[in-house]
């Protein structure tokens, strides 16, 4: 008698605390996130001189070495980010304006919101699009994710409109005069259609403006990198079954710069502020193994081992398994 | 059977010699009568080729326009220049607003002259001598412009009323001229944006 009620009393106090504890176990799965990337499209046959100067292609170098290519593809690069429970997460956007395909030499584009499908993700379960910067083919999709509320930072805004209406020099402006491109002139990259798909969020009253470094929620931090890229780029750091992941849009466009401190893709850059944002993946992380680079030519390959677990997907664009939280199904074909 | 002798040789090399000066003749006509050499007379001063300066990508890759063709495409973006940045203007206008920057009164102040450069903008694009090829496209630019001048109208009705439907109104009409746009710049300058 005694015995049995003491094996009770156990038994009742072990499932009074396990209800107590559950959830505080489904709070920590909450905090770790599974990661994908996807590859929207590729531009082809870039000059490696100029993604990265560093890199500039020198005739009588050995080839294949860091001065010896001279052509890079480079991927266009979103990371897909799902919590535990109905969250999902876009780390830069893509872009969608296929009139543009054969301008920008792109090849393996398909519509973001069809690409998660192979991820088993539809378009409306898409809860947050955070861009790196308001770059066309990084914000380019946004009309396709009705749902999802970007987050975007004033100071890029404010980068936009300052040059809009600069009124001085004519290369001084946010569009350029010359139909042969803007270049990186000072708010280049930012066409009607992609500051109208912006504007159309903050109206729906589906857009955060976010104000420098912010804490979206448990395991997702925004980290602002002004002018590492854009006047406005901010980073993502996001908690991981591997640890911190930090994605860097165009302010990592290159994993081997983060690597060898070597600047890339420079636009409305301060090269400085690149190298910060490069220290603050470093700081977070531990390393650079876990940068997460936008456009970086070695993505879905071993030489960029974070993004090695890869398969070929539709229209030939690569797709990356990179973590998985507990619980969550491998999407690996 | 021919017979090689000096004279023979010297009449060959003067015929090789006639030869090589007519192809570049007709090398020649053809740039000039695909509009390779034409916008030269029509641009006010050369400048900067940011083709070559910047990153990304192969040269954008646009068919030979005509000496027609060619001086449109020129006229157009003159257009062109001021009604994207306009655009751009109208999305500003009604993020200020959303993000209280600007009040009612200073929506209408931003928006009245983007109403004056539509208006400019179409009776510039009635006046431009338009290449049948082209006809097309110029009335999908027109039909752009329209609409963003019917937005910019939508638009500065919000200082009457403050009735933000006014402002989702004029979106879903931005959102279709801004698309259009692309399409046509996409065609006549297909270099206008780069990867970045």
């Amino acid at each position: 008698m005694r015995n049995v009620s003491r094996k009770s009393g156990l038994f009742a106090a072990l499932g009074l605390a396990s209800a107590l504890l559950a959830p505080v176990a489904a709070q920590a799965a909450d905090g770790v996130y599974s990661v994908w990337l996807v590859e929207n499209s590729r531009f082809m046959n870039v000059p490696f001189g100029a993604f990265m100067p560093d890199r500039a292609f020198v005739p009588s170098a050995p080839a294949g070495g860091p001065n010896g290519i001279n052509t890079v593809d480079l991927p266009v690069n979103v990371g897909v980010i799902k919590g535990a429970g109905k969250e999902v997460i876009l780390y830069d956007n893509g872009w969608n304006a296929t009139d543009y395909h054969k301008a920008t030499g792109t090849a393996h584009w398909s519509p973001l919101s069809k690409q998660l499908g192979q991820l088993g993700i539809a378009a409306a379960d898409v809860t947050k699009v955070i861009v790196g910067h308001g770059h066309w083919d990084h914000a380019g999709s946004l009309d396709e994710f009705p749902n999802a509320v970007l987050y975007i930072q004033r100071e890029e805004l404010k980068g936009i409109e300052w040059a809009l209406n600069y009124p001085g020099h004519e290369r001084i402006r946010a569009v350029n005069d010359s139909p042969g491109g803007c270049a990186r002139t000072p708010a280049c990259g930012y066409p009607s259609k992609t500051m109208d798909s912006i504007y159309g969020k903050v109206l729906k009253g589906k857009a955060v403006i976010v104000d420098g470094d912010m804490e979206v929620m448990p395991g997702i931090k925004i980290h602002a990198a002004f002018r590492a890229h854009t006047a406005g780029s901010q980073l993502l750091e996001v908690n991981t079954p591997i640890g911190k992941l930090m994605f860097g849009s165009d302010a990592y466009s290159s994993w081997e710069g983060i690597r060898d401190w070597q600047i890339a893709n420079p636009q409305q850059t301060d090269t400085v502020q690149q190298f910060l944002a490069y220290e603050k993946c470093y700081k977070v992380t531990g390393g650079y193994a876990n940068c997460v680079a936008a456009h970086e030519p070695l993505s879905y390959t071993d030489k960029y081992p974070l993004t090695k677990n890869a398969w070929v997907g539709m229209n030939g664009g690569r797709l990356a398994e990179i973590t998985l939280a507990p619980g969550e199904k491998s999407r690996k074909p | 059977m021919f017979k090689l002798s000096a004279r023979n040789v010297v009449a060959s090399l003067v015929l090789l010699g006639l030869i090589l000066l007519g192809v570049q003749a007709l090398k020649k006509f053809r740039q000039q009568s695909a509009g390779v050499t034409a916008p030269l007379a029509t641009q006010p001063a050369a400048k900067p080729n940011f083709n070559t300066m910047y990153s990304a990508g192969a040269a954008p890759d646009r068919r030979a326009f005509s000496a027609a063709e060619e001086a449109y495409s020129v006229a157009l973006w003159r257009v062109h220049d001021k009604v994207k940045t306009s655009s751009v203007q109208l999305s500003f206008a009604g993020l200020s607003y959303k993000l209280k920057e600007l009040d009612r009164a200073g929506v209408k102040a931003k928006i009245a002259p983007q109403i004056d450069i539509y208006r400019d903008a179409l009776q510039g694009i009635d006046r431009l001598s338009v290449p049948d090829s082209l006809k097309e496209l110029h009335q999908t630019y027109k039909k752009a412009v329209t609409l963003y001048a019917d937005a910019s109208t939508e638009m500065v009705k919000i200082a009457d009323d403050g009735n933000e439907q006014h402002l989702l109104d004029a979106h879903s009409k931005t959102a279709q001229a801004a698309t259009l746009l692309l399409k046509v710049s996409a065609e006549l300058w297909p270099g206008e944006f780069k990867p970045n």
